[in-house]
């Protein structure tokens, strides 16, 4: 079985849209569905679309992996219901995976490269953002679907490569060390001596699971007695 | 005239978010670069874009939170600084830049809110007829896209009614990116500091020491 590179594109092209209708009561189910249409046969659409009533959320880059192997099971017509089991059993899997790998790590490693180079250099801080990110994140998409129709359900084993572990890593330490290099952005002055005290307040505020809102009414407030006194 | 471009520019930018392809391009940084490219100041685009980014690094969309919007923040706080460069020819205060930006990330998350209620009707709405998915989905994109209207038309219309004082911005500059850094590098230790990456953090952090030494 292969995919072909129109269907391949035609899927790729259609996951961009994956979250366009997100709810909170369907979550992606339309855009699961929708992303599907694009890589099955017009026979199959219809049944598809008549039977399928899918609880669908999962990470959106990591969402191919799961309709790869809904196509696979289409095609070699494994009934509706542990069809159904499957995408409940996978989505979180890859939900959480992708929640970790690019939300919390790839993502906001290559936003503080981004910010530093672009404070430091200029315009190419955000392009080298753009470019890497979208290098992995496409990169992400396509072998989904590729990997997913391979190996149908076995696709979920992916998620315990060991080369997404070492990517992890690697961002994770890249990280780590961006973070102590983070204060090279600021102005050589005495006042820099200030972020001492107002890291270690928002480091207990985010390990303490705070609210975002509640942190950003605290740095409200912080605005508010430095327009007023300073 | 500003207004009109900045509200339809940032509309289509925050499209990225969630509702078209998540390339990036909505991320403060970035489209602070593209708002600031595009009004002839990339320079100011990049810092006030670099501010946001800091701000909401650890921002995470998991599951069904819906956290306060930082890619609306960014291109309100960006598109704002422009708006009244522009209209009222004076420098903006940065202090105030900030301030419309984090009430704007407190705003889009409601109007995100509602915009998934929404969705919600279109959702039911292809349940009684199933061939509707296509229209039921799409519309989807078109109802995130009335949200950045409506989002940026009001503060961008806000803002450049009311203007902003002005003054106080070296202190304030100065001020702002201690408090960001601050941020970043309280949201960066949260996320990434472990056993096997702590070295990597004293190594950046030694690098910093010898910047300000030298």
């Amino acid at each position: 079985m292969r995919l072909g590179i129109f269907r391949l594109l035609k899927l790729f092209l259609a996951s961009l849209f994956l979250q366009s209708s997100w709810s909170f009561y369907s979550m992606q189910s339309l855009g699961f569905l929708f992303t599907a249409m694009a890589g099955i046969d017009d026979k199959k659409r219809e049944s598809l679309i008549k039977n399928t009533r899918v609880f669908f959320n999962t990470h959106p880059y990591m969402a191919g992996f799961i309709i790869g192997a809904v196509l696979n099971s289409l095609e070699r017509e494994i009934d509706e219901e542990s069809l159904q089991r499957n995408i409940m059993a996978t989505q979180s899997a890859f939900a959480s995976f992708g929640d970790t790998l690019f939300w919390q790590t790839i993502r906001p490693v290559l936003t503080i490269i981004a910010v530093i180079l672009g404070l430091k250099i200029g315009f190419i801080g955000p392009l080298v953002f753009i470019i890497i990110y979208n290098i992995i994140h496409i990169y992400f998409r396509f072998y989904g679907f590729i990997a997913g129709y391979q190996k149908g359900w076995d696709v979920i084993y992916v998620l315990k490569d060991k080369r997404m572990e070492l990517l992890q890593k690697i961002f994770e330490i890249i990280g780590a060390f961006l973070v102590g290099l983070l204060p090279i952005i600021l102005p050589k002055s005495f006042n820099v001596l200030f972020m001492i005290p107002l890291s270690g307040v928002f480091i207990i505020l985010l390990w303490k699971k705070v609210a975002p809102i509640l942190i950003l009414t605290f740095v409200f407030i912080l605005i508010i007695i430095n327009l007023i006194f300073l | 005239m500003i207004v009109l471009f900045l509200v339809f520019i940032g509309a289509i930018i925050l499209l990225d978010k969630y509702t078209i392809g998540e390339f990036g391009v909505s991320q403060p940084i970035i489209a602070g670069t593209i708002i600031g490219a595009l009004c002839g100041d990339l320079k100011s685009g990049i810092f006030i874009g670099a501010l946001f980014q800091m701000l909401f690094l650890a921002n995470l969309p998991i599951g069904k939170d819906v956290p306060p919007d930082a890619q609306a923040a960014g291109i309100a706080g960006c598109g704002s600084y422009f708006v009244i460069k522009v209209i009222h020819k004076t420098e903006p205060n940065l202090i105030i830049i900030f301030l419309i930006g984090i009430l704007t990330a407190v705003l889009g998350s409601f109007l995100d809110v509602l915009v998934r209620r929404v969705n919600e009707k279109f959702y039911h709405w292809f349940l009684r007829d199933k061939r509707q998915l296509n229209f039921s989905h799409m519309t989807g994109v078109g109802v995130s896209l009335i949200r950045g209207v409506i989002l940026f038309a009001l503060i961008f219309g806000i803002v450049s009614i009311i203007g902003a004082p002005v003054g106080g911005l070296t202190f304030n500059k100065e001020f702002l990116m201690v408090l960001v850094a601050s941020l970043g590098i309280a949201n960066g230790i949260y996320l990434y500091l472990r056993k096997q990456s702590f070295y990597a953090f004293l190594l950046g952090l030694i690098c910093a020491l010898v910047y300000f030494v030298f």
